[in-house]
């Protein structure tokens, strides 16, 4: 029996194969083959049209409703969309408008908000980016100092946001600001507020990751005039709304697809230098592997669970450290199965098409820290599933 | 995460968390040594119907599959329970595959206890035994080797011994370990449980107690691997677990430099790695065991839950132990009791290296090992 380590556990039920059979049939036929399996960074405009494509198909908003423009889909379809994405190689589109913000703004909008706001997510002609970090608000985000003044029909943003995830790229941002200085404790004076990012008074930076490439930005505020009307909730409400969509949401991004591509590579890397035949790098090949099965079975396990609305706090945060941690694990063996030429800058040609190592290695760094580094989501399961504190 | 439980899984859980917790627990493991023949335990495995698990309900067994057998032993895991459920539910599945329904019936309403017998089998670093050979004199047979460390043995099992012909053919073939000829060697373990040498000098036996050659033999013998493997890892899960709730415990109560040890983040984060080990090896254990069940199971899914479980055991029980201070070293604290059934259980069946090894060759689609 071969092992596909693509497709372990699995398990369609009746219903779901037709869909993954309409699902593989149907991207088969159209993904763009010139998006798959890059080993370069895309931006939001290089997939407008794959996300415009997959939006007359009806198949961009999987999680969505159907009254809020979505396909009102399971979690077991969204995942088969995924996996079968995946399969070809060809990218999701961005998740910040369609999986991050869509979500809260169907939940807390206004309807002037949803009518403004929902159709251009959907179709993907409008970029948006999360606001939510600053230089002293990482980890502890709710020390976040960008301030929001109330002045009759508009607030009067000032500071600044960081690390933000195409904030270079993006029109539109949805971000948290202080609009009580006194308050305790400090994530009761919050505040959500869309802002457009063409507005007077902000500049944008982009910023080099160590990969050699910007994929995140710095924004500056300078008396910014967001009106009233672009708050999402009431004031002081934000930290509650930004908390209100969590977990489902975030399913596809940590599925172990991910970790499986690397570790594949891995494979055809050790085949080419040979480290293949070396006992040592075969053991460390198959504890990842292994760590790969039990974290594809606690995957759908929780698919499962969530099914039948009884998914535990536990699982968000679990998915998060594990899969980043695999899929790290993973790059840094693929570096070093690679040998000399995985070393090289430049990409490589390979049988399975281009790849560039060094990317893969440096691009992994980012899962154990972004959206909450593990070390917080440690605190979290300790505190919350544990019940160990002070 | 919870197990997915239809409403029968649900009672069968209830009362094998009530049975284990009433029949076994620390105070038992203390009392092994004293221990003869047929315990209270196993007269309850017997008449909750567990000998016959995996036998279908035309055989008169349960007719449930490894899953249920996971959840089972994950209870008996956690109250660290060492009877031989799996061994048996093993031997019983094979005895009914084979129609022999006379032993079966000894098992299933004599409580006999029927074990495996293995030499050449997932025996991590034994290789002090010679495995039985069976030749053919006259109108019978007769067996000889040496099988060493068996667990759970006395006079009244029946053996389910694993051998080859002079012509290297692989026979199961069943006997008492009251037949003449068979030798047992008793020793007890750093766990007090007992193991037996079991040397074979020239037994006989008849055409009729060889339930299988060839590959029929080999298949029987694979699947009696895979119900010991996963059996035993339940265990470990179970009591993984069981370790960790009781030092979650002691670092809520325990107080130093005027503050709960539950308060230092360096401790914590010991006990979330141990948690993310027991989340992921629990669905491990029930998505292999349920695919086993359907016929979709690969075999280096097991290696993989023996290595996972087995390492994760060991590592979660030791920084138990660590937690628990110097408390933690001594005897009369129960903590070191899951240390030591952890490095029992870690071992048998394959260990963590063993199984790596294994589940590497499986998967890279290359010669696996025995």
């Amino acid at each position: 029996m071969t092992w596909d380590n693509t497709n372990l556990f699995a398990d369609d039920k009746p219903a779901d194969l037709a869909f993954r059979k309409e699902v593989r049939e149907w991207m088969e036929e159209n993904v763009p083959l010139d998006l798959c399996h890059r080993p370069d960074r895309l931006t939001p405009a290089d997939l407008k049209p794959w996300h415009r494509k997959l939006y007359d198909k009806g198949w961009v908003a999987p999680h969505w409703s159907k009254e809020a423009g979505g396909m009102g889909a399971t979690l077991t379809q969204q995942i088969i969309l995924f996996e079968e994405m995946a399969r070809l190689g060809v990218p999701t589109p961005f998740p910040h408008g369609l999986n991050f913000f869509g979500p809260i703004l169907i939940e807390a909008g206004t309807p002037e908000q949803k009518a403004q706001h929902l159709p251009s997510i959907l179709t993907g002609d409008c970029t948006w980016c999360q606001g939510y970090s600053e230089s002293e608000a990482g980890s502890d985000l709710a020390s976040l100092q960008a301030t929001a003044v109330l002045e009759g029909d508009h607030f009067i943003v000032n500071g600044h946001k960081l690390w933000t995830t195409n904030g270079h790229h993006a029109d539109w941002m949805f971000a948290l600001v202080r609009t009580d200085q006194q308050a305790q404790p400090r994530h009761a004076g919050i505040t959500m507020l869309l802002i457009d990012l063409k507005s007077p008074g902000i500049t944008i930076a982009p910023i080099q990751t160590m990969r050699g490439d910007a994929e995140f930005a710095q924004e500056n505020f300078d008396n910014v005039r967001v009106p009233v009307k672009n708050m999402i909730g009431k004031i002081n409400e934000g930290w509650k709304i930004a908390n209100m969509v969590l977990g489902s949401e975030r399913f596809t991004t940590g599925h172990p697809r991910n970790a499986a591509v690397l570790l594949n590579r891995t494979r055809m890397m050790a085949e080419i230098s040979g480290a293949i035949v070396d006992p040592i790098f075969r053991n460390q090949l198959a504890q990842l592997e292994m760590d790969l099965l039990a974290f594809s079975a606690f995957y759908h396990h929780a698919a499962e669970l969530h099914a039948l609305g009884k998914a535990p706090m536990s699982m968000a945060p679990v998915i998060k450290i594990s899969g980043g941690e695999i899929g790290q694990k993973a790059s840094e063996l693929l570096m070093h199965a690679s040998g000399p030429i995985g070393l090289l800058s430049s990409n490589l040609q390979t049988p399975e098409g281009l790849v560039n190592i060094p990317a893969d290695l440096f691009e992994m760094r980012r899962l154990t820290v972004g959206s909450g580094a593990v070390e917080i989501q440690r605190n979290v399961i300790a505190k919350r599933v544990l019940e160990l504190g002070a | 995460m919870e197990p997915i439980l239809n409403d029968f899984q649900t009672q069968l859980c209830d009362s094998a968390k009530r049975l284990c917790k009433d029949f076994g627990g620390p105070s038992v493991y203390r009392q092994r040594q004293q221990q003869q023949g047929v315990t209270n335990a196993w007269q309850q495995v017997m008449q909750a119907g567990w000998t016959g698990l995996l036998v279908s309900e035309e055989h008169n067994g349960l007719g449930l599959g490894l899953y249920e057998l996971a959840l089972i032993l994950d209870e008996a895991g956690q109250q660290l329970w060492h009877e031989p459920v799996a061994a048996t539910c093993a031997g019983s599945y094979v005895l009914s595959k084979t129609k022999k329904s006379n032993h079966l019936k000894q098992v299933l309403e004599d409580g006999v206890v029927v074990l495996p017998v293995c030499v050449d089998v997932d025996d991590t670093y034994n290789k002090m035994q010679s495995a039985p050979v069976l030749q053919k004199s006259g109108d019978h047979w007769i067996l000889n080797g040496l099988v060493r460390f068996v667990p759970f043995v006395n006079l009244e099992s029946l053996l389910l011994i694993s051998a080859i012909d002079e012509q290297g053919r692989r026979a199961l073939v069943s006997l008492s370990a009251k037949a003449m000829g068979i030798l047992l060697t008793r020793r007890s373990r750093l766990d007090d449980s007992l193991v037996s040498d079991i040397e074979f000098q020239n037994v006989e036996f008849q055409t009729q107690d060889i339930l299988a050659w060839d590959d029929a033999a080999i298949q029987l013998i694979d699947d009696m691997k895979t119900i010991l493997r996963v059996g035993i890892s339940a265990q470990l899960l179970g009591l993984s677990h069981a370790a960790l709730q009781m030092t979650l415990e002691h670092l809520r109560i325990r107080k130093q430099f005027g503050k709960p040890l539950s308060s230092f983040q360096a401790l914590q984060h010991q006990c979330v790695n141990g948690y993310l080990d027991i989340e992921l090896n629990r669905s491990l254990l029930y998505r292999t065991s349920m695919a086993w069940d359907k016929h979709q199971s690969h075999p280096a899914m097991m290696s993989a839950l023996k290595a996972r479980t087995s390492r994760s055991a060991l590592a979660i029980t030791r920084s138990a132990v660590q937690l628990h201070g110097a408390m933690g070293y001594t005897h009369e604290h129960n903590i070191g009791l899951y240390y030591k059934q952890a490095v029992v259980w870690s071992a048998e069946q394959g260990n963590d290296v063993y199984h790596t090894q294994r589940f590497s060759a499986l998967t890279l689609n290359a010669e696996p090992l025995a």
